[in-house]
């Protein structure tokens, strides 16, 4: 690849083609209502033992002296050893269990006293289902279109360079759509429901929580990319997708019992370090943000390499 | 502009075990129509993807308008194919796609609309330009793909079996297209269509297992081995026969004994008339003189589709494996 087969127009166009026809197509639909039943079912989730303490509150009589918020802050507490779990969950350093327990309570303590729990809570979730929801919306980039042969309807008009980075950012693009609404509605849902927080905080936070989102989706978007690219069945690049983003976990967290760097590779894929998105030091979050980038990059550049040499 | 619209040259093609293509070279003049026969797997289709960069040769290459088409954006707006088999996108409206294609190609929107409208009303397809492509026939896809090849003002057009799977009157609307186009730009049909490329093509080529075992001129293919079939008023003598078979481009009279004659003609170093008629016209009419002065009546005349007399020949196969 050179610069010079890189034509903006042409990406421009490809993407928002793309994107527009994606929201058409039956899977960009499914993608769509896979991500809103998924994100409000969490938020929904999360929100009902509030309420419930709230209605139980309310039929004892107590509430005054046992406020919405004193209901937050004591299931924050039930809840605060899970996420202190999950957050220790993924070792990045060579430091002790108690250093690493240490900083995961520092951690819990910004994501759940700091910053809204209950979004943090949601976000937190959606950081772990967002690459499963991603595949589902971005398998098929290439594949069906490769198998159809579609894509030979635009290979004599555009370089197969910006047909694959249009294709890539209209992906990327449409998903970040997706994330932005879902964030949206949640934080309306969490507000207008229980307005505990601050209108600012919650905005402030729901701001931040869409970019990590959106940032966690593009190296995703990135490997579907890829992997669409390289096998011509929709279905197989669906299922094979689906088969890497699961597996890297699952093999970490299974195979660490046995053997402790098998951890380690969940750093195949951004699964390692996706979370410091939402972490309270900037380093630890630019660090983040620059190795999901760098993970873009990777998949990115695997990708074009196949499929500016493949049989079309 | 070029001596050659496309060269192909020395190009070879093989996958996996199969050899689609075998060190295969031509050349195809601008602003002819040049026809690309052979049998099903003669490898016409690996030959037009390869040009349209689709897939890579495994060695040669191919030029066209003098531009190696594996630099195939140096090509763009100049260059155009009928894919076989590939499909458009199921749910955008074809208007959309076609005007996709040429925003792509550097037009802007209005002038992108206004080109497709034209194109999609010369195919027949105007009424049509806002459904999807699963309304449509298969007539009319084969058609929408005929469009988008003719979109904009093409120096080079590939088309992969136009009129397959076309009843006559809509294939005869794409062969009349390919005529109108033919005066400005340089088209390149594969078909199985025989006849269709004998009364389309200047020029062709016959693959068969990856090879080339023809090309030339339509004329200079058929020149030699070009039959007559006649029914005449009473069947020839003896030295009937003999006399005619002397005339000259006259090979070889057979009758049957009912009237029923078969004329083998060859026609090397036979010179066409100056009136532009083909060399064959001067063998006919010196033959039907001479049956006239046997007092014989020619009652039915054919001269037979000689070009797939001659695929068969060079191919070994029948038209319809083909």
């Amino acid at each position: 690849m050179s610069l010079n087969d890189l034509k903006p127009r042409h990406m421009k166009l490809i993407s928002l083609y793309s994107t527009r026809y994606a929201v058409r197509g039956g899977t960009g639909l499914v993608f769509i209502m896979l991500v809103l039943l998924c994100g409000l079912m969490t938020a929904h989730l999360i929100i009902t033992p509030v309420e419930q303490a709230r209605q139980v509150n309310d039929d004892l009589g107590m509430g005054e002296d046992y406020s919405d918020k004193d209901i937050v802050e004591d299931l924050t507490d039930v809840a605060r050893p899970v996420v202190a779990w999950i957050l220790t969950a993924e070792k990045t350093s060579d430091e002790s269990e108690e250093e690493d327990e240490e900083a995961a309570r520092e951690w819990t303590s910004f994501l759940l006293d700091e910053k809204p729990a209950l979004l943090s809570a949601v976000l937190l979730i959606m950081m772990f289902l967002a690459p499963f929801l991603v595949a589902m919306g971005t398998f098929n980039q290439f594949s069906g279109d490769v198998q159809s042969r579609g894509i030979r309807y635009q290979l004599l008009r555009a370089e197969r360079t910006n047909i694959f980075f249009g294709r890539f950012l209209g992906a990327a693009l449409f998903t970040i759509l997706v994330m932005a609404l879902l964030i949206t509605i949640i934080s309306l849902y969490i507000g207008l429901k229980l307005q505990i927080y601050e209108f600012g905080a919650l905005i402030g936070w729901s701001l931040h929580g869409f970019l990590a989102l959106s940032m966690v989706c593009i190296p995703y978007v990135a490997l579907c990319a890829w992997i669409s690219s390289a096998i011509d069945s929709p279905f197989g690049s669906l299922t094979l997708s689906k088969i890497t983003i699961g597996a890297v976990p699952l093999f970490a967290l299974i195979g660490r019992n046995t053997w402790e760097p098998v951890a380690y590779v969940n750093y195949l894929l951004p699964w390692g370090i996706q979370n410091h998105l939402l972490h309270p030091s900037s380093l630890h979050l630019l660090g983040s943000l620059a190795a999901c980038l760098g993970y873009t990059a990777f998949f990115l550049l695997l990708g074009h390499r196949h499929f500016s040499k493949r049989d079309l | 502009m070029t001596e050659h619209a496309l060269i192909v040259n020395g190009v070879s093609r093989r996958f996996g075990k199969i050899q689609a293509l075998d060190d295969v070279s031509f050349s195809v003049k601008p602003q002819s129509i040049f026809g690309l026969l052979g049998p099903n797997g003669a490898g016409k289709t690996t030959l037009f993807s390869i040009a349209a960069n689709f897939i890579q040769a495994d060695a040669g290459s191919i030029e066209v308008l003098g531009v190696d088409v594996r630099q195939i954006s140096r090509l763009q707006g100049r260059f155009t194919i009928l894919p076989q088999d590939a499909l458009f996108q199921r749910n955008v409206p074809i208007l959309e796609q076609l005007v996709f294609f040429r925003l792509l190609d550097g037009k802007t929107r209005h002038d992108a609309e206004a080109e497709v409208k034209r194109t999609l009303e010369m195919v027949g397809l105007g009424e049509y330009m806002n459904r999807r492509v699963h309304s449509l026939s298969h007539g009319m896809i084969n058609r929408l793909g005929v469009a988008q090849a003719f979109l904009g003002d093409p120096e080079v057009i590939l088309l992969d079996e136009p009129t397959s799977g076309l009843d006559p009157a809509n294939a005869k609307q794409i062969r009349d297209l390919i005529r109108e186009f033919q005066t400005t730009t340089t088209v390149l049909i594969s078909s199985h269509n025989l006849a269709e490329i004998q009364d389309l093509c200047d020029h062709v080529a016959i693959l068969d297992e990856g090879c080339l075992v023809t090309a030339g001129s339509v004329e200079e293919i058929t020149r030699a081995g070009r039959k007559l079939e006649m029914h005449l008023s009473r069947p020839l003598e003896p030295n009937e026969s003999a006399e005619l078979s002397n005339l000259r481009g006259v090979m070889d009279v057979t009758g049957n004994g009912t009237g029923q004659v078969t004329i083998s003609l060859d026609l090397t170093g036979v010179a066409a008339p100056e009136s532009g008629d083909k060399a064959s016209d001067t063998v006919v009419a010196a033959l039907l003189q001479s049956l006239l002065d046997m007092g014989i009546t020619p009652r039915e005349f054919h001269e037979g589709s000689t070009l797939e007399e001659h695929f068969l020949q060079v191919t070994g196969k029948s038209n319809s494996e083909g």
